[in-house]
């Protein structure tokens, strides 16, 4: 495969911000924006907050 | 979001199965739809919407909005059930095909003409599949909010991005630059039911001290949510305040015996807005200087002090020390002089070198001391700096008070004057106009006193949450409990960081992109400001004399704009915020499809009420911010600037128009459409109306 030319991108201060916390931080935020993202329009979103709790417990054993 | 194609079926005027399929090269990224007006522009951008939306999505000018059926098409069904209405679009986002269809039978329409039949085919990766929620996925695709930014009726835009629509505004700004999924899932993190939850799990493992403590933070939070709520209520009734006050202030301005004073008064009232700016940005000079430096001014004593005891030891030769003890210790060790002799323990050359110990000086007191006096040289430099600063700033604020003080005078005078006019309706807007006054006033204090008690509360649960945190747990259940509470207050503070630094790093982007451009199409000496809450203003700066007579510095004031250049605005605005969207996609951020996303402007009859040198600029400039451009636009519109910019600059890459089938053709329509040369028939005369859609070469 010929090698990508492209320059790494510098990062953005709030990905920057974003990597200092620690790895399970992390990925809980990402899980829960993920979650966010399919019904953050929607009026009613009843589960929600349960989708979040569970994200809490399977990334903070 | 990309659109591809269009297709409806027996939709309003659109008898049978009609299309548009849109250009969606970049270069060429305009679709130019010709249109007489009563010939369907309107119907067009509402099938878009309805097809995307639904009946909610309907805009208000659109006419009997449950009549979605080809009028025709409905009266000759013998088969309600069998005879429908469609839309189809196709488009592309984020790497995915999409085809949507929305229907509607005639049954369906008789009963209820909201509830319509609505799927989602998704093509990714070659396989195609149906989303089992489709609204849901084009709500997160486009969502409602944002969607008066993109199919709009130009006609009807003018203070669309004004700041009367502020909270709308904002709202779009979020969901088009992806910070509204910020806030949500801050929202959400810190719900009653989660981070809630999560504190009963730990109250009920863990000590009576700290259980203590969780009731007293649940307690805090509560009371959080209910001040922010009023804080909210209370800004909802300041906007609505100021426009009653605005429409006092039109009145006034529109009546012949106020006119002059209230003119006067605007601008009193802008100057006072600006003494206001003056006096908050010296208050915080003056109080970063009190911050910083102020000490200095209490260190006289300390300083006359230090330069005592320096100078005695200067005098009494201590410092600079003549010989260093380090090196005379380090001869001693080496067990030879630098004059090359031995030097052996108990030999006269070791002594005499021993002996020169009393007198060395100490190195680290030497440093100690030489910092010390570099020090008292710098305070005292401060000393005098900070007493300059102090009394230049303490004479500014004195300064624009009294200007102030004027300038408030001078507003009472106006109100006396006008509020004492033998004319009765003078008199009775004044007094109303100085009711929504003290009304605006309390609501602001109101404000600011819920401020102050938000910040009172979020410090008092800092205070709790470090508590909580410090008090050890000896159980486990406990232990993971605290983990959990911990992860869920960190994710928030975590993400409020970033949301800071999303809109500190977006909003000035935003604003050169509006005002680089609004200064292209509008070039009179103003530009665009977007303020931190995004309220969009135009300015310009006006020379004016001081309250003493004489020429003063320029003064910044907003600019009342005129219709055609409100429509502008908002075009530049809508564009920009497009642009930036864009451009924001394609920066890689903590997670894909948290920055911004490509959308397409679809614009009724964006020419309309603009003058020809704005309509020029708009032709030119608007395609080149935004991915896609989709106009409609009668010929009037059209012929002159707007044919001529496109077409030096190439940009149409689809072209149609709509071909009228009726028994009487609207006052202004022409029969014929006269392009490049060519007359195309735009009117059949017909029994039945109809619209149909034709493609010319681009």
């Amino acid at each position: 495969m010929p090698e990508s030319k492209e320059q790494p991108r510098e990062q953005t201060r709030s990905q920057q911000e974003f990597v200092k916390v620690a790895e399970p931080i992390q990925q809980l935020v990402r899980a829960v924006l993920r979650e966010e993202r399919e019904v953050m329009h929607l009026k009613r979103r009843p589960d929600i907050h349960q989708k979040i709790l569970e994200h809490v417990k399977q990334h903070i054993p | 979001m990309i659109l591809e194609k269009l297709v409806l079926e027996n939709f309003r005027q659109f008898r049978g199965r009609q299309e548009i399929v849109f250009s969606n090269v970049q270069s060429r990224n305009v679709t130019l739809v010709h249109a007489e007006n009563g010939f369907g522009k309107t119907a067009l951008l509402n099938a878009l919407l309805w097809g995307f939306y639904g009946h909610d999505g309907l805009t208000d000018d659109l006419a009997h909005k449950e009549r979605i059926i080809h009028e025709g098409v409905a009266a000759k069904s013998r088969d309600p059930d069998n005879t429908s209405a469609a839309v189809r679009i196709l488009f592309k986002h984020e790497g995915r095909k999409y085809t949507l269809t929305r229907s509607l039978t005639l049954l369906q329409q008789g009963l209820d003409s909201r509830r319509t039949e609505l799927s989602l085919e998704v093509l990714q990766d070659g396989e195609t599949f149906r989303e089992r929620l489709p609204q849901q996925r084009i709500l997160a695709i486009m969502p409602d909010g944002i969607s008066p930014f993109l199919f709009f009726n130009g006609e009807r835009i003018d203070h669309l991005a004004m700041e009367e629509n502020a909270t709308k505004v904002t709202d779009a700004i979020q969901q088009m630059l992806g910070l509204k999924l910020l806030q949500s899932a801050i929202d959400d993190l810190s719900h009653q039911n989660v981070r809630g939850k999560l504190r009963t799990e730990l109250r009920d493992c863990t000590s009576e001290e700290k259980a203590a403590m969780l009731d007293e933070q649940a307690g805090v939070d509560l009371k959080i949510t209910e001040t922010a709520e009023k804080k909210r209520t209370r800004q909802d009734n300041l906007v609505a305040i100021d426009a009653e006050l605005e429409k006092v202030n039109a009145k006034l301005e529109a009546n012949r015996a106020a006119a002059e004073l209230q003119s006067r008064r605007n601008q009193l009232e802008k100057q006072k807005a600006d003494l206001g700016e003056r006096l908050q940005a010296v208050t915080k000079r003056l109080g970063q200087m009190i911050s910083d430096d102020a000490y200095t001014l209490f260190a006289d004593d300390l300083v006359k002090r230090g330069r005592e005891i320096t100078n005695r030891l200067r005098g009494e030769g201590k410092i600079p020390a003549r010989v260093l003890n380090t090196f005379l210790q380090e001869l001693l060790e080496r067990g030879q002089c630098i004059c090359a002799r031995h030097l052996n323990k108990d030999t006269p050359e070791y002594q005499a070198v021993e002996q020169l110990l009393t007198i060395a000086g100490d190195q680290h007191f030497n440093n100690a001391v030489g910092a010390l006096d570099n020090a008292i040289g710098v305070i005292e430099g401060a000393m005098q700096r900070t007493r300059d600063g102090l009394q230049e700033s303490s004479r500014d604020r004195l300064k624009i008070r009294e200007d102030m003080t004027v300038v408030d005078e001078a507003i009472e005078e106006i109100h006396q004057k006008l509020g004492s006019r033998d004319d009765e309706e003078v008199a009775k807007l004044e007094a109303s106009r100085r009711d929504w006054q003290l009304k605006r006033d309390e609501c602001i204090a109101e404000i600011g006193k819920l401020e102050g008690k938000l910040s009172e509360l979020a410090a008092r649960r800092e205070e709790l949450r470090q508590a909580i945190q410090r008090i050890a747990d000896n159980e486990a259940d406990a232990q993971r409990a605290q983990r959990r509470l911990d992860a869920v207050e960190e994710s928030v503070k975590l993400l409020e960081r970033v949301l800071e630094m999303e809109i500190e790093d977006l909003r000035p982007m935003l604003n050169k992109e509006i005002d680089d451009h609004f200064k292209k199409i509008i070039d009179r000496g103003y530009w665009a400001e977007l303020s931190e809450d995004f309220k969009l203003t135009i300015k310009k700066s006006v020379a004016l004399e001081n309250l003493e007579g004489t020429k003063g510095s320029p003064l910044e004031i907003d600019v009342a704009l005129s219709t055609g250049q409100r429509q502008v605005t908002s075009l530049v605005f809508i564009a920009s915020l497009v642009s930036l969207a864009r451009r924001r996609a394609e920066i890689p951020t903590i997670l894909k499809g948290l920055s911004g996303s490509e959308y397409p402007m679809v614009m009724d009859s964006p020419f309309g009420q603009l003058s020809l040198q704005f309509r020029e600029g708009v032709a030119k400039w608007i395609p080149s911010l935004a991915p896609q451009v989709v106009i409609f636009a009668s010929s009037t519109q059209y012929e002159g600037p707007v044919a001529e910019v496109l077409r030096k600059a190439r940009r149409v890459g689809k072209r149609y128009y709509l071909c009228y089938h009726g028994p009487k053709l609207a006052v202004n329509a022409r029969p014929e459409l006269a392009l490049e040369g060519k007359l195309l028939e735009q009117y059949v005369e017909a029994k039945e109306e109809h619209t149909e859609i034709r493609e010319v070469d681009a």
